[in-house]
């Protein structure tokens, strides 16, 4: 199957989205309850790509706990104080 | 008095007696083959399970060099008799972490996925030490995928304790007298901690001091390579010849480092002192061991001062870091299945990798923009000071035994606290965030004969400032000359 420039944008948006939308969904199921849920995950899953070892139950249970962790920790950031003009340290440089 | 065995000299011993005729590079190089090959012979099964024994050797070596090794020594005693030196390391055979490519030598990054992969090219360091003349004689073992938290290699001080991770067999081989020198690397504490836990010199430089080509990465915004030994000096003198800009690595700085080995006058130096570390251990022979060397200091006309560090979520900035990156990095290892086959006790590793793959970029950036404001706060105290010191772990090294992947302390004496997120003591993780160099150096014994250390750091770029605490302590004191003995003790 080909695929136009159109279609392709289309598809990777919709992917991005889902992805952006499952993490914000992984974020407050952690707030509200203090864990995230299979399906959230297996959203999650699909969106970044391949399942690799995942598709078994014992690594998607560990998976699932870690998400729950990440998640909570990036609740924990976001709840930090800073200042509207602080920048993100990144590598990008010229000269 | 006894003189010192040749592989427990320090570089400037092994380079005088180089220098002078006494020895050559390809004697000095099959001494540290044979005795490498008699007390610690590889092949160790890889991955390296946390393992409570290996019959009685250490596991610091994945792969022994030796022919390599000894081209390499010919070649530098053929340039010495011609009247070439090309640096002190001219000649000195040493040892690197498993994870710096080295062209033809296999390079495994600890793990059993990649026990076969061959480099066809090496790592920026190992460009340099070539360039220097030194002598690569092995690679030696780490955590699987520079896991910090597990010890592939023993501590020779006690089987039975960790030597913590990742750089933990070029830290055992240095303080076993079974390399030269060797190199590390470090993400959030894997030079100077397994260097604590067995009582090396090990020296974590300035990000952006030592380019990273060719090394495995973990984090881009993180990783350093740096030099580990039997002294402070040790360190100088291999920072010194590793260290340099280098346009394959994006963070790399163009600061040169030339270093001094007199250390000259402290009087009038300036020393914070982060007491509430020095606090942290429930054994008063502990603290005793801390405070005579913040003692020793004031003696020579130290200013130390009392100072406190300030509260970040150090532990979840480590991790949302390291994880978006290293999913990043690993997720081929992800996508394709192989990374099954990493050992049982990094399970949970990939899946935090995995989840690191789904946060979203502004969580990231947010991590990253709270680093920016603690590396300006912790710029401008270390700004008021020559150097800051706490105990690099309050503790002598914990049990090779885990629980929640983290070894459990031998004496049960101490617990990490709520704010000592991760198990990271505060100085180690703000001076890893920020970019801050850091050296180890020994300064006692636990109640158990385990070694007690000091990390000293310092403002970016100012490695000599530290190396002057590190040396001026090592010139008064005999702590990092004091070697495990051999059969090592269980």
């Amino acid at each position: 199957m080909t695929i136009d420039r159109r279609h392709f944008t289309k598809v990777a948006g919709a992917g991005a989205a889902v992805m952006a939308v499952a993490w914000q969904q992984a974020c407050a199921q952690v707030s509200d309850t203090g864990d995230v849920t299979a399906d959230t995950v297996r959203t999650l899953l699909d969106a970044q790509g391949p399942r690799g070892i995942y598709d078994d139950p014992e690594e998607f249970e560990r998976l699932r706990r870690a998400v729950a962790n990440s998640a909570r920790i990036a609740n924990q950031l976001r709840a930090f104080p800073l200042s509207e003009d602080e920048q993100p340290l990144t590598v990008f440089r010229r000269g | 008095m006894q003189a010192t065995p040749i592989h427990f000299m320090t570089v400037r011993e092994q380079a005088d007696l180089l220098a002078s005729g006494d020895i050559t590079s390809v004697e000095l190089t099959r001494h540290f083959l044979d005795r490498a090959a008699e007390l610690d012979p590889p092949p160790f099964e890889l991955p390296s399970e946390p393992r409570s024994d290996h019959d009685g050797m250490l596991s610091t070596i994945v792969t022994i060099a030796r022919e390599h090794a000894l081209e390499a020594a010919q070649r530098a005693d053929e340039e010495l008799r011609s009247g070439l030196r090309r640096s002190i390391l001219h000649g000195i055979p040493y040892g690197v972490k498993d994870l710096l490519d080295t062209d033809g030598i296999r390079t495994t990054w600890g793990s059993g996925i990649l026990r076969d992969r061959v480099p066809a090219r090496n790592a920026a360091v190992i460009e340099r030490l070539d360039a220097s003349g030194a002598v690569l004689m092995a690679k030696m073992s780490l955590g699987e995928f520079a896991g910090g938290n597990t010890s592939s290699a023993l501590n020779p001080w006690k089987l039975d304790r960790t030597s913590f991770g990742s750089s933990s067999g070029t830290v055992s081989a240095a303080v076993s007298g079974l390399i030269g020198f060797g190199i590390g690397t470090e993400t959030g504490g894997s030079i100077v901690y397994p260097a604590s836990s067995v009582g090396a010199s090990g020296l974590r430089p300035t990000f952006g001091r030592v380019s990273r080509f060719g090394c495995m990465p973990l984090s881009w915004s993180l990783d350093k390579i740096g030099p580990v030994g039997r002294s402070a000096r040790d360190c100088g003198y291999v920072l010194e010849q590793i260290n340099g800009f280098d346009a394959r690595d994006n963070s790399s700085a163009s600061r040169p480092f030339a270093f001094r080995a007199d250390p000259g006058s402290m009087r009038g130096r300036r020393l914070g002192v982060h007491r509430r570390e020095f606090l942290l251990t429930q054994s008063d022979q502990n603290r005793e061991v801390f405070q005579d060397a913040l003692d020793l200091w004031a003696s020579m006309g130290v200013i130390v001062e009392d100072i406190d560090l300030p509260q970040y979520p150090t532990g979840a900035l480590f991790s949302t870091i390291v994880t978006v990156e290293s999913g990043t990095i690993f997720g081929p290892l992800l996508a394709d299945g192989s990374a099954s086959g990493m050992f049982s006790f990094n399970e949970d590793r990939a899946a935090g990798w995995m989840a690191g793959r789904m946060m979203s970029a502004s969580d990231y950036l947010t991590a990253q923009r709270i680093r920016s404001q603690l590396t300006r706060e912790a710029d401008e105290i270390l700004s008021r000071y020559d150097a800051v010191v706490a105990p690099t772990w309050p503790n002598g090294a914990a049990l090779r035994e885990v629980s929640d992947g983290w070894p459990i302390p031998a004496r049960h004496e101490w617990e990490p606290p709520d704010d000592f997120a991760g198990g990271t003591p505060r100085l180690n993780a703000i001076a890893n965030l920020a970019g801050h160099p850091g050296l180890n150096i020994p300064c006692g014994f636990d109640p158990d004969g385990m070694p007690l250390c000091l990390q000293i750091v310092g403002s970016p770029f100012d490695e000599q400032a530290v190396l002057d605490f590190g040396m001026s302590y090592q010139d008064e004191t005999d702590w990092h000359s004091i070697r495990p003995e051999y059969p090592w003790r269980r």
